[in-house]
């Protein structure tokens, strides 16, 4: 045991000594329990017969049925799929798409282009909600004319960005509707990519 | 006087057996319900129905098990129906968003003292990966005998086990520098 | 493993429908980008969020925002954190029954000065259009400086006459136009909306879904 403690780091070593320490335990609390024990029948030695039953599993319902049973949403419900109640692998809702393999049009990704004319770049690059922002992710490539392009492929729906030029200036989208103050001292902007294909 | 033998005595009819039963046992569940449920009334709860369940199902104990892993398997259930019957702006994220909500300049209440740094740690925690955490290494259970009490596999509580340290260790050093 | 084709394009079906446009990047864990103490706190107003049935990603999302501009992270927690109030205001105002898109949309409006009742209004007159795009483009006009109040009632005023997506849309290249060219935003707003024809109420509306923002124009 205590090897497998030691192999643990000091700050979870020092959760588990100040965890082990005793609490303090009232007193009444105690006495109180052994008046309700007394008032008790006396319990009975179990038939012979029981002996050869299995202990019974205690089991409880996962966390994601209590919180369904409480009125909550939203848990462990990802799109398109519930978990099971047992909390094993997610069962199939039954959809078009369990027949065809076709996809409903209105969640079939598009293939977006963004455009930033800034010729005096060395590099510009896309970021936004469907990269995680991250930097590095969407490059764009210079164009003959000077400008900077990128195809990007989104789901139908909004979606939040900015271009990033040089890898430090924030540039909102000239001909994109403008996103509301980004709280972060920068502009962004918003594309709304359509569903249906016609 | 071992404990298969003071079971016996109470199902003989001697009551007192059960309660060096409960001297015996009394204060480690404390330390398991409070640091499990985070506040001592539903501690205190959990423990009077942990004992009378035991004291009314004493004629099921068998005694090739060990009596504190029988003792241990109520007492884990009680805990997880009290935890279950909490209202939900009990949960502690509820609470941590009204923190984190309310107090932006994070004044911190805590005094530092480390007991209730750590039952705050805890409290973090998913229940379920504090339960792990706690019969592993405040309980210095096994993984044969959690996986027996609780009905989950081994591997599943080793993950719940590591993935409590891991938070632990995360939540620790950060309060510990605040 | 032999499985099933059906649940071949399941997988796949899976595979596309992960939330809020996370289809361009295979990043397993985004949120180890952020320091391990404001993780912790993202995290926690994520289960909130969870929990009420509001959206998450866009909380990640603006967590990670912050970390991409170098924001201190203090700022970070409290934009994030302003960002949960937003959706839950929006949630409010919109109702249960809206898509993650009219949410964020409705929540962005919200920030820029809009009020619940504003929005409460749209919800309550729409029947099977959805208002993604109408409250974009309402956020857009107030950012340009159209007043608020202006903004609000011209733009609930088309909604309730049955303007489409495509209304919307080229309503917004119009203004955008005559603000570029002078005008005051506030009239040039009033001045195109008199342009978007009335389309009576039961009346299909024009292609809903057609309009694409994302075209940009060469400047």
């Amino acid at each position: 045991m205590s090897d497998e403690l030691s192999a643990l780091d000091p700050s979870v070593q020092d959760v588990i000594a100040e965890a082990r320490r005793p609490v303090a335990v009232d007193a009444s609390a105690r006495r109180l329990l052994m008046e309700a024990v007394r008032a008790e029948p006396r319990p009975r030695r179990a038939p012979i017969l029981a002996w050869f039953v299995a202990p019974k599993r205690l089991t409880m319902p996962p966390l994601a049925t209590l919180a369904a049973a409480a009125g909550l949403v939203g848990i462990g419900v990802i799109a398109g799929y519930t978990i099971n109640r047992d909390g094993r692998a997610p069962t199939e809702r039954a959809s078009r798409a369990a027949v065809t393999p076709q996809l409903p049009d209105s969640v079939v990704p598009r293939a977006i282009k963004f455009v930033l004319i800034a010729p005096q770049a060395s590099q510009v690059a896309l970021v936004g909600d469907f990269n995680g922002w991250d930097t590095g992710a969407t490059p764009a490539e210079r164009q003959p004319d000077g400008s900077w392009a990128t195809v990007v492929t989104l789901r139908p729906g909004r979606h939040v960005y900015s271009f990033v030029v040089d890898g430090t200036h924030f540039i909102a989208d000239p001909a994109a509707p403008m996103a509301p103050d980004d709280g972060y001292g920068q502009k962004n902007s918003v594309v709304v990519v359509a569903g249906a294909s016609s | 006087m071992s404990d298969a033998a003071d079971v016996q005595r109470v199902l003989d009819g001697d009551v007192d057996a059960f309660a060096r039963l409960v001297d015996r046992y009394y204060e480690r569940c404390a330390r398991f319900a409070v640091r499990m449920l985070g506040n001592r009334d539903d501690a205190e709860d959990a423990l009077q129905a942990t004992f009378v369940r035991a004291y009314r199902s004493l004629g099921k104990y068998q005694e090739r098990d060990k009596f504190s892993a029988w003792l241990y398997r109520i007492l884990v259930n009680q805990c997880r129906s009290i935890a279950s019957r909490r209202s939900q702006r009990e949960r502690v994220f509820i609470r941590e968003e009204a923190v984190l909500l309310n107090a932006p300049d994070r004044s911190t209440s805590w005094t530092g003292e480390d007991e209730e740094l750590v039952q705050r740690v805890l409290a973090e925690l998913d229940p379920l990966l504090r339960e792990a955490f706690l019969l592993k290494h405040v309980e210095d259970m096994s993984y044969e005998e959690m996986s027996a009490l609780t009905g989950v596999g081994v591997s599943a509580l080793k993950m719940r086990v590591k993935r409590a340290c891991d938070r632990l260790k995360t939540r620790w050093e950060y309060i510990k520098d605040e | 493993m032999k499985v099933p084709s059906s649940r071949w394009s399941l997988v796949a079906l899976a595979a596309l429908l992960v939330p809020a446009g996370l289809v361009a990047q295979g990043e397993r864990d985004p949120l180890a980008r952020l320091p391990a103490s404001l993780r912790y706190d993202v995290e926690v107003l994520m289960d909130s969020a969870r929990i009420y049935g509001l959206p998450v990603l866009p909380l990640q999302s603006k967590a990670l925002e912050g970390v991409a501009k170098r924001a201190p992270e203090r700022k970070i927690m409290a934009e994030v954190i302003r960002e949960f109030r937003s959706l839950r205001d929006a949630r409010v105002a919109l109702g249960p029954s809206v898509s993650v898109d009219e949410l964020t949309a409705a929540a962005g409006a919200l920030r820029l000065g809009i009020t619940q009742a504003q929005l409460a209004q749209m919800a309550r007159s729409r029947t099977d259009k959805i208002l993604t795009v109408p409250l974009v483009v309402l956020a857009d006009l107030v950012s340009r400086g159209v007043p608020k109040d202006t903004a609000s009632s011209t733009i609930f005023q088309l909604f309730q006459k049955g303007a489409a997506d495509d209304d919307f849309q080229s309503l917004w290249r119009g203004v955008e136009r005559d603000i570029d060219s002078g005008t005051d935003p506030g009239q040039a707003l009033l001045n195109r909306a008199r342009e978007i024809p009335s389309r009576s109420p039961g009346a299909p509306p024009a292609s809903t879904t057609r309009p694409d923002i994302s075209e940009t124009q060469d400047r």
